[in-house]
């Protein structure tokens, strides 16, 4: 891993388009500012690691016989989708 | 052609029916291929069933099936890798987690699955949505749905009787 040694407001460069700034610097967090291309995705890391880990646990379903024991009248309900004209 | 999988036994599907997603569903990046079974009972549950790997499967539910709304903003590079030119191309999902007790089930409204249905090309993507939770439970959706389904035909009983009146 390359680890870089950086004061505030000084910039990254990754490849030829996205750039890091060093906003902040706090007690035990740093401000990081990204510009990057809008073809390019930035996400905290945590929020791939969470849906990963929800995808695991839904993949463990084997059966929908546990919804039958839900309310029918809920279920029937649920089918329908309400139709509306905003956006 | 046939595929073998561990709920359904085997099962017959076409090939037009493929739903490709390249880049696998987060967690499992190395199965890209699946098709989405409906249920025979009119049932909004669906399964999106792999093609690679016979045991892997998921229940989905498209979002209006059970919120009032739910606007998704698909992101330029999203819409460029899907081949998404229109709107009402895109067919979104969102996968269901199913505890033991069923009530407490979940629908993950911040990681959509969206789907071409012109390429069909899928992507699960991430929503920038503050709003979009990745647990979120459906039954309460439901009976708040029907709240505003309330209020909504209430507000327009009102403004009718207003017009009789004048």
């Amino acid at each position: 891993m390359l680890v870089l040694t950086r004061k505030i407001n000084e910039k990254i460069i990754i490849g030829d388009d996205v750039e890091i700034v060093l906003v902040d610097i706090g007690k035990d967090q740093v401000k990081i500012g990204i510009n990057a291309p809008k073809s390019v995705k930035v996400h905290r890391w945590e929020v791939y690691e969470e849906i990963q880990k929800e995808n695991r646990e839904a993949a463990k379903t084997k059966s929908l016989d546990p919804l039958k024991n839900l309310p029918q009248e809920l279920m029937k309900s649920l089918g329908k989708k309400v139709k509306t004209d905003q956006k | 052609m046939k595929v073998s999988t561990s709920r359904f036994g085997e099962i017959d599907i076409t090939p037009e029916e493929i739903i490709t997603f390249s880049e696998g569903i987060l967690g499992f990046d190395l199965f890209h291929k699946f098709v989405i079974l409906n249920p025979q009972d009119g049932s909004p549950f669906r399964w999106l069933q792999c093609v690679d790997n016979g045991d892997l499967a998921f229940v989905i539910i498209e979002p209006l099936n059970f919120m009032f709304s739910y606007d998704l903003e698909i992101s330029d590079s999203d819409a460029a890798f899907l081949g998404l030119k229109n709107a009402e191309d895109a067919v979104l999902y969102s996968i269901v987690t199913i505890p033991d007790n069923a009530k407490d089930m979940t629908a993950n409204l911040q990681g959509p699955l969206v789907i071409n249905v012109k390429t069909r090309k899928g992507r699960q993507v991430i929503s920038t949505d503050s709003h979009h939770h990745l647990k979120v439970k459906i039954i309460d959706e439901m009976t708040k749905r029907a709240e505003q389904i309330k209020d909504v035909v209430t507000s327009l009983d009102s403004g009718k009787k207003k017009e009789d009146g004048d």
